[in-house]
């Protein structure tokens, strides 16, 4: 409060020294009417009654000091407050997502991200080549699956046949659809891994 | 500081809290007065030194002030001491006392 005060008062210096002022030359001029009252002249009157008030400027200084807050002093106090202003500011920015770039996509366990989960799988095809081959186990593809519940990006992160059940494989996800993982409530990529098994009876 | 015009061995709160202590409203003037009439003299300053205090007084809530018309119908500011300023009076009060038995404890013995 008192802070407040002293900082307001840095603009207002004028009238307050002249409240000063009258506040200092009120006591002088009572003084030397007295000393006057007291049967001195004018003159002596007011010698004596500078002489036991001392130094006006000095006094008015003091009062400014108490008063007003000094220029450095008020200075310092904007500038910590703006920087605080704005580093507030900023985190809350932050915290609501502004220049925080999206990433391309987000992984399932992320803060705030629903998974998406599937409305529709086909199977791959297990072709007669790769049977009669006797190639069976599985196959691990990472894919991310985009806003239109589409994945797409799909990478074979645990091969078993490359040109063959691979490409299988590649082609059921492509026709997979998904209900889209979300983020604050919108749609928004998600990568998943998905494993198909062929398996020979 | 150490003007021999100050004989107040950094008494001037205490002593301005005691000038306003039974509740007057004073002006500068008069609460220089009060001390000076108070100790027949002896505690005196230089005048002008009171204002500053007055005004520092203010801002630590132990006197507030106002404009007003004095008895000879001029403008004036006068102060009056606050709850707050009470109860600093005790505390420096009872600081004083206790500074002043220890000296003369010492000046008894040395």
């Amino acid at each position: 409060m008192s802070f407040l005060t002293r900082f307001f008062n840095l603009f207002r210096r004028d009238a307050l020294n002249r409240e000063f002022e009258d506040e200092l030359s009120f006591h002088v001029e009572r003084r030397i009417e007295r000393h006057i009252q007291a049967g001195m002249s004018r003159a002596e009157a007011e010698a004596k009654a500078h002489q036991e008030f001392g130094n006006l400027t000095r006094a008015k200084q003091g009062m400014q000091e108490v008063r007003v807050m000094r220029t450095s002093v008020a200075v310092a106090a904007l500038i910590s407050v703006s920087l605080c202003v704005a580093a507030g500011t900023w985190f809350w920015l932050r915290s609501t997502g502004f220049g925080v770039p999206a990433p391309a996509y987000y992984q399932i366990g992320d803060e705030g991200v629903t998974p998406p989960s599937v409305i529709r799988e086909r199977k791959p095809d297990y072709p007669d080549a790769a049977k009669q081959a006797r190639i069976q186990g599985s196959i691990v593809m990472e894919c991310i699956v985009q806003p239109t519940g589409i994945c797409d990006d799909v990478q074979i992160a645990q091969s078993l046949d490359p040109v063959g059940l691979d490409r299988e494989a590649i082609r059921a996800i492509q026709e997979w659809r998904f209900r889209p993982g979300t983020r604050m409530g919108e749609p928004v990529p998600v990568k998943v891994n998905v494993e198909f098994s062929f398996t020979l009876r | 500081m150490g003007r021999p015009a100050d004989r107040l061995f950094g008494t001037l709160d205490l002593l301005i809290l005691r000038a306003l202590a039974n509740g007057d409203t004073l002006h500068g003037y008069d609460i220089t007065d009060r001390i000076k009439t108070a100790s027949r003299e002896v505690l005196t300053m230089e005048e002008g030194s009171l204002y500053p205090a007055l005004h520092r007084m203010e801002e630590a809530r132990w006197l507030k002030s106002e404009w007003d018309v004095s008895a000879n119908n001029r403008r004036a500011r006068f102060y009056t001491v606050t709850g707050k300023g009470r109860r600093h009076l005790k505390q420096l009060e009872a600081d004083w006392l206790r500074h002043v038995d220890a000296v003369a404890r010492v000046l008894r013995t040395a």
